[in-house]
């Protein structure tokens, strides 16, 4: 295996950060009801 | 300043020095592209990013090797304004076969470049509006409208960074040919009396 740089690891870091960060935030403002006007296929629109 | 001085022996293997802000502003352009990378990548995978309805991820056929695909594809884009600031954004690399070694006219990196800055900025500039104007139901809402837009905002100062790096390229590179015109233009030693 290569070993990675200095510079390489905090990239890495950062992205890996990034993904937690990001995930996190979808996860915890959770899956949400459908807007009104959305449609559901196979159900027509949510009213 | 005599003529040969314009020739300075290359800092890092590029012709003539890197300004700082154009480095940093190169490594920006790189990192513009990843925080929509990732949000798209967790989107595919079925995390609740917002979308219903018919934009439900989980009705769309292949969509993970689509969006892997589209941020690799992005990300290889952002890496080629490296190229700019690069040693490699002058003379083909070792690595390319046939061309490898040979010198990169200046206006093949210039015009793609410019073309590719002019691109991003009418692609992203709209971006800024759009986070006002979204009245489709489908799409995110609120708090979830907000991480999209955190992470997609960036986009917007990819295509004016690349065009300020471009810039720098094409200064830098015609100072050198300038230079090297110069040197050129000089009557040699052995002409001289």
């Amino acid at each position: 295996m290569v070993p990675l740089s200095r510079k390489w690891k905090i990239k890495l870091a950062v992205v890996v950060l990034l993904t937690a960060l990001i995930g996190g935030a979808m996860l915890a403002t959770g899956s949400g009801e459908p807007e009104p006007g959305a449609s559901r296929p196979g159900h027509g629109s949510v009213r | 300043m005599t003529a040969t001085e314009v020739e300075i022996p290359a800092k890092a293997g590029t012709s003539g020095p890197v300004p700082r802000w154009a480095d940093l502003a190169a490594q920006a352009t790189m990192w513009c592209a990843v925080p929509s990378g990732i949000w798209r990548i967790l989107f595919a995978l079925g995390l609740p990013a917002g979308f219903t309805g018919s934009q439900d991820p989980r009705h769309v056929r292949f969509i993970l090797p689509y969006v892997v695909a589209l941020t690799a594809f992005s990300e290889a884009v952002a890496f080629l304004g490296m190229g700019l600031v690069r040693p490699w954004g002058e003379v083909w690399p070792r690595w390319v076969p046939v061309l490898k070694g040979r010198r990169i006219r200046p206006l093949a990196a210039i015009i793609p470049a410019s073309l590719g800055s002019v691109a991003l900025i009418a692609i992203w500039t709209p971006l800024a509006f759009a986070f006002t104007t979204n009245d489709d139901p489908e799409t995110p809402h609120g708090a979830k409208a907000i991480i999209l837009f955190a992470c997609y905002a960036p986009l917007i100062a990819w295509g004016p960074l690349l065009a300020a790096v471009t810039a720098a390229y094409a200064v830098r590179r015609n100072r050198h040919e300038k230079g090297i015109t110069m040197v050129n233009a000089l009557p040699s030693r052995r002409d001289s009396p």
